[in-house]
């Protein structure tokens, strides 16, 4: 199962507008308006890797997307299914490491959406585990716990 | 407590990424009911990731890590916070920490 999760991505035929957040960026050798729409791998790119540098400086595009494929195929990392807002997902969720940038901060959350099969998203949560104990996110069970690399 | 230089860096740089999200909720909030589900909920997972940000930025702005000219950016951004509760709770995002307001 996690050899597909990991394999599918973001969803490639899905597009988001860029809106203000992003507007006003290089991006493929144009400045983005927020018109603009791109697919959710690039638009979670620009704003987790360029513009909160939850990334370390240099990381491209394709590092990003290479490096969530391998946190999800880590056995270090934990998985669990939930719901967010209602929605079912499968999230899996390790410590940061190596993809810890400038700004980044102790786990990485990958989400994918059952239903539909791709990423949702992948991000550094400011809150860490905590996270999931925002009201959002509903029905947590644990599948495997994360292994931390050291005692918190 | 004084605010060090990496503290007030990290200050800046969550107001300007909690200041984007705010400044783009009315436009999203316009467009809710047309964004596919995806949209919405990559949407609304950096909105509460940027929510998560807001009590640590308050501790910096109380310890003194902006100068007055952003610390008058941080003041309109939970004034305008304030103001968006209706829209917040009508798209089922998360509300802001309750905010201190040093």
């Amino acid at each position: 199962m996690l050899e597909h999760v990991a394999q599918v991505g973001y969803d490639p035929t899905a597009a988001e507008q860029v809106r203000g957040r992003l507007a006003g960026r290089s991006w493929r050798r144009c400045v983005l308006t927020g018109k603009d729409r791109l697919p959710p791998a690039e638009v979670k790119y620009l704003w987790h890797v360029v513009t909160r540098q939850e990334w370390p400086r240099g990381t491209t595009l394709q590092d990003y997307v290479d490096g969530i494929h391998q946190l999800i195929l880590d056995p270090t990392s934990g998985m669990f299914t939930n719901r967010y807002q209602e929605a079912w997902g499968l999230g899996i969720i390790r410590e940061s490491r190596e993809l810890r940038g400038p700004r980044g901060f102790e786990w990485v959350l990958v989400q994918y959406r059952l239903g539909w099969g791709h990423w949702t998203t992948a991000f550094q949560p400011e809150l860490g585990l905590r996270e999931l104990d925002e009201p959002e996110w509903s029905d947590i069970r644990w599948l495997r716990q994360p292994t931390r690399s050291k005692e918190p | 407590m004084v605010a060090t230089a990496d503290t007030q860096q990290r200050a800046l740089m969550s107001l300007r990424t909690i200041e984007l999200m705010v400044h783009d909720l009315p436009d999203v909030a316009a467009d809710w009911d047309h964004l596919s589900e995806g949209e919405r909920e990559s949407w609304s997972l950096d909105w509460g990731n940027e929510m998560a940000a807001l009590p640590r930025l308050a501790e910096a702005v109380a310890d003194g890590a902006l100068d007055p000219h952003d610390r008058a950016r941080y003041d309109r951004v939970v004034r305008t916070l304030a103001d968006a509760g209706h829209m917040v709770e009508r798209l089922r995002l998360r509300p802001p920490a309750e905010l201190i307001q040093a």
